[in-house]
């Protein structure tokens, strides 16, 4: 049993008598420790998966399991717990809490968790601990994106999701964001998934993931991935 | 857009109703008095003048035809009144007059129950009221008037236009110089009639001492005013020093002085509160109608770039906040109605008052419909072209998030560190939206504010002595009408701020944060506001309340029972606490995908 399989995972959604099929029939399995990348272009269905990887939506068939535990059985207060200790998310806007400082963004996350990391050690592990004080309006895009994912790791979750994490960033700052993400998966043995649109990313990943349509064009596995470093685009 | 904005506008379209509503109503009531005392004076023929003489004998041939040269036109019937002391210890009277029955063409009473005396030893008697005890029809009551010993059977019962406040009727029989507490008007003390009597004068040779007189150029003095006052008070003192008489005008009807004096009232915490209601209603408005242009940013950047001009695109606002307006000044006309109705029926608590006219003031609502529409159309206008100032680039970026800053708490270690987490958030939050903290402050205030005033108001009619149903009437609606203003001015703040913080709660969801703490978060800042809002309720409060109750009804705050103070900011604790029940479906509802939607 993988760390993380999807098996035959539909999303169907009803408005009136139309059926919208976001996912159909979606299957894939990765190991804990693996950087992993979705690819797809606008209206493949990455939101929608990333919804129910996330826990922020349930799936009309199939089934997802992380670590043993069935995600699509849980219900609203299960799938609560799910995104509060098993899941770090990260979006592509950061949203941070625009009036708490960095080391306070980090904090909000946490004081929720069981098993979280030290707030501040997380920080200054992705390179922030002299601006910790600061509020996100002070910060720049990368340095924001590096709180979020702080925050992400500081649940000490099973799996970090990604959502276009370098979108809204420039090439040389998401470069660098990707390299973070990258040591955070092989250096603390994590599962981390970035979901994008940005096929270059295809290089550095363990997994590509193809996704088209609602379903899995195709699931390749990069025997030697590249440094982020070697990937130009 | 409607459909966009639609809890906006309902919200601005529920304060206008509401607050013109009220105001307006309140102010209008006291005209529909006057409207209706007016009709009712006019068509009963009451007298402007009561000349009775000083004589034992009466008026002389000379002196009455003198009388109805000096009123020339004016209707003039001749007869007599006497106020017979029945109980001094009680200090009852009992009142008989002497008038002709076939030529009764002034203070023409109404028939309420029997009909008309058929033979002399037939009489009317007054309806009862509070004091007044009445008889029934047919029963015969012993007289004896003059010396003479009567027994005379009531046929009918009547209203007089004189005589229609329940409290009764003072009689003769008080001091010259007895006048009514300035404050209250009422006739505790005095003596007041048991009964009236209405006689054939052809029963009795009995002389004619008093001529009820009613000008006939009732056009010059409409509605009563100080005009006419003037006039028959300088009449009086004329009459008075030429000849030997006493003169009775309406400015000594204790009907007419005592509906006079409360409707006045009515009308003066009218006026007041209109302050207060407007006020609140103007900012929240305001905030509303900024806050919407604000959201509109990137359309509005959109529509400049692809060239329209500034009014073009800010005549949609203007027009929405001119329907929003017009359908709450519309609502808020049959608002005006109804309570204007109502507070009259509230009335006849006190009084048995007359048909009620139709007629409308709309003073009141049109200055209330005015001040409104400016401020709103005049905000919605300001803010559209400070909007469309900026130069398009700008707007299309979206607004910089302001900037977190240190607050003042956090330079007290000793409470700041001791603060637990999630207060040091909503401390920072309440106040990072400064703008919003003081609206919200000055309006909570301001509703608690009125709130105490319905509240005082009643305190006084309670446990204060003040005894006036009327007062009592009009400080219910102001509870319920100040309450419904807290309410929808509540709403109104934290469903703007709740929407506009969308992002935030979708980010918290996705955190792992529940239904209940999500909420929680929203809602501390919300208490904080509030609380903060009520604090300075009191000085508000104090200062409303303190011009209530001196100009108005002139008591001091002293009188007031010690636990109202405290009712006031419960009542509006439990507004806030409904509210945010009404609102947590809102919060729970916000779709985890807003947080990985773009900026705005």
């Amino acid at each position: 049993m993988s760390f993380l399989e999807l098996k035959g995972v539909g999303k169907e959604y009803r408005t009136n008598a139309v059926k919208v099929e976001a996912l159909k029939d979606v299957s894939f399995s990765l190991e804990d420790g693996e950087f992993a990348v979705v690819l797809g272009s606008s209206g493949a269905g990455k939101t929608t998966l990333l919804n129910l990887l996330g826990g922020m939506d349930d799936a009309t068939s199939g089934e997802i399991v992380l670590d043993n535990k069935n995600v699509t059985s849980l219900d609203k207060k299960g799938l609560c717990e799910y995104r509060r200790n098993d899941v770090g998310f990260i979006f592509q806007f950061y949203n941070l809490m625009p009036n708490l400082t960095a080391l306070e963004n980090v904090e909000i996350a946490v004081e929720i968790c069981k098993n979280h990391l030290d707030p501040a050690s997380v920080l200054e592990e992705v390179g922030l601990g002299e601006r910790t004080s600061n509020f996100p309006a002070q910060l720049s895009g990368g340095e924001q994106q590096r709180v979020s994912i702080a925050r992400a790791i500081a649940k000490n979750p099973k799996l970090l999701l990604c959502d276009e994490p370098t979108g809204a960033l420039d090439y040389a700052t998401g470069k660098m964001i990707l390299k973070l993400l990258h040591d955070v998966s092989k250096e603390r043995k994590r599962l981390v998934i970035v979901v994008t649109h940005n096929q270059a990313l295809k290089d550095m990943a363990d997994k590509v993931i193809r996704i088209k349509s609602g379903k899995i064009e195709s699931v390749e596995i990069n025997e030697n991935p590249k440094p982020i470093e070697e990937i130009e685009w | 857009m409607f459909r966009r904005h639609i809890a906006r506008f309902i919200s601005l379209v529920a304060m206008v109703v509401i607050s013109i509503g009220f105001v307006s109503g309140i102010g209008s009531a006291a005209d529909k008095i006057d409207y209706s005392l007016d009709n009712y004076y006019r068509n009963q023929n009451v007298s402007d003048f009561i000349i009775k003489s000083k004589s034992a004998k009466g008026f002389t041939d000379e002196e009455i035809n003198n009388l109805r040269a000096y009123f020339e036109g004016a209707d003039i019937d001749g007869g007599m009144s006497i106020d017979l002391p029945v109980n001094a210890e009680e200090k009852l009277s009992l009142r008989l007059y002497f008038l002709d029955f076939d030529s009764w063409t002034v203070n023409v009473p109404a028939l309420i129950d029997g009909k008309a005396p058929e033979t002399v030893l037939e009489a009317y008697c007054e309806q009862s009221d509070d004091v007044i005890k009445g008889f029934s029809v047919g029963e015969e009551v012993d007289l004896s008037p003059y010396g003479f010993a009567l027994k005379v059977k009531i046929s009918g019962v009547i209203q007089s236009p004189l005589t229609f406040n329940l409290g009764g009727e003072p009689s003769y029989n008080n001091p010259e110089n007895a006048e009514f507490d300035p404050t209250i008007v009422g006739t505790d003390g005095m003596d007041c009639l048991e009964n009236i009597i209405y006689i054939d004068k052809a029963l009795l040779p009995v002389p004619t001492g008093d001529l009820y007189v009613a000008i006939s150029d009732r056009s010059v003095f409409n509605r009563y005013s100080a005009g006419y006052i003037d006039y028959v008070t300088k009449t009086a003192e004329t009459l008075e020093a030429e000849y030997n008489v006493k003169v009775i005008t309406l400015a000594d009807n204790y009907s007419f002085i005592s509906l006079d004096f409360y409707s006045e009232k009515v009308l003066q915490i009218g006026y007041i509160l209109m302050v207060a209601f407007l006020l609140v209603t103007a900012l929240v408005a305001l905030s509303n109608m900024t806050r919407l242009i604000d959201e509109e940013r990137s359309q509005i950047a959109c529509l400049t770039t692809l060239g329209y001009s500034p009014f073009g695109i800010i005549s949609k606002y203007i027009l929405f906040a001119m329907i929003a307006t017009g359908i709450g000044a519309f609502a808020a006309y049959f608002v005006n109605l109804g309570l204007s109705y109502f507070i009259y029926l509230v009335f006849n608590y006190s009084f048995y008052m007359p048909a009620v006219s139709n007629r409308i003031a709309l003073v009141f609502y049109l200055i209330n419909v005015a001040f409104i529409a400016v401020a709103t159309i005049g905000a919605t206008v300001i803010a559209g072209f400070k909007m469309t100032g900026e130069k398009p680039a700008d707007m299309l970026r979206p607004r910089p998030p302001k900037a977190g800053k240190k607050v003042l708490l956090e330079r007290i270690p000793l409470i700041w560190n001791r603060l637990p987490f999630k207060y040091k958030s909503t401390v920072r939050n309440v106040f990072r939206y400064k703008s919003r903290f003081i609206m919200t402050v000055i309006a909570v205030a301001v509703s608690m504010a009125l709130v105490m005033a319905g509240l005082a108001l009643l305190d006084l009619c309670l446990f204060g002595g003040m005894d006036s149903s009327a007062i009592e009437g009009v400080a219910v609606l102001i509870v319920i009408f100040a309450g419904l203003l807290t309410v929808t001015v509540l709403y109104t703040l934290m469903k703007i701020s709740i929407s506009e913080r969308n992002r935030e709660i979708a980010t918290l969801m996705v955190l792992g944060y529940k239904n209940c703490e999500v909420a929680g978060y929203m809602y501390r800042e919300i208490y904080i506001n509030v609380g903060v809002g009520l604090l300075f309720g009191y000085p508000v409060s104090a200062l409303l309340v303190w011009f209530l109750l001196d100009v108005i009804v002139a008591r001091t705050m002293a009188e007031l029972s010690w636990f109202i103070w405290l009712i006031a900011p419960v009542i509006v604790m439990l507004f806030t606490g409904l509210v945010t029940l009404i609102l947590y479906r809102r919060i729970v509802k916000v779709d985890m995908n807003e947080s990985l939607k773009a900026i705005e």
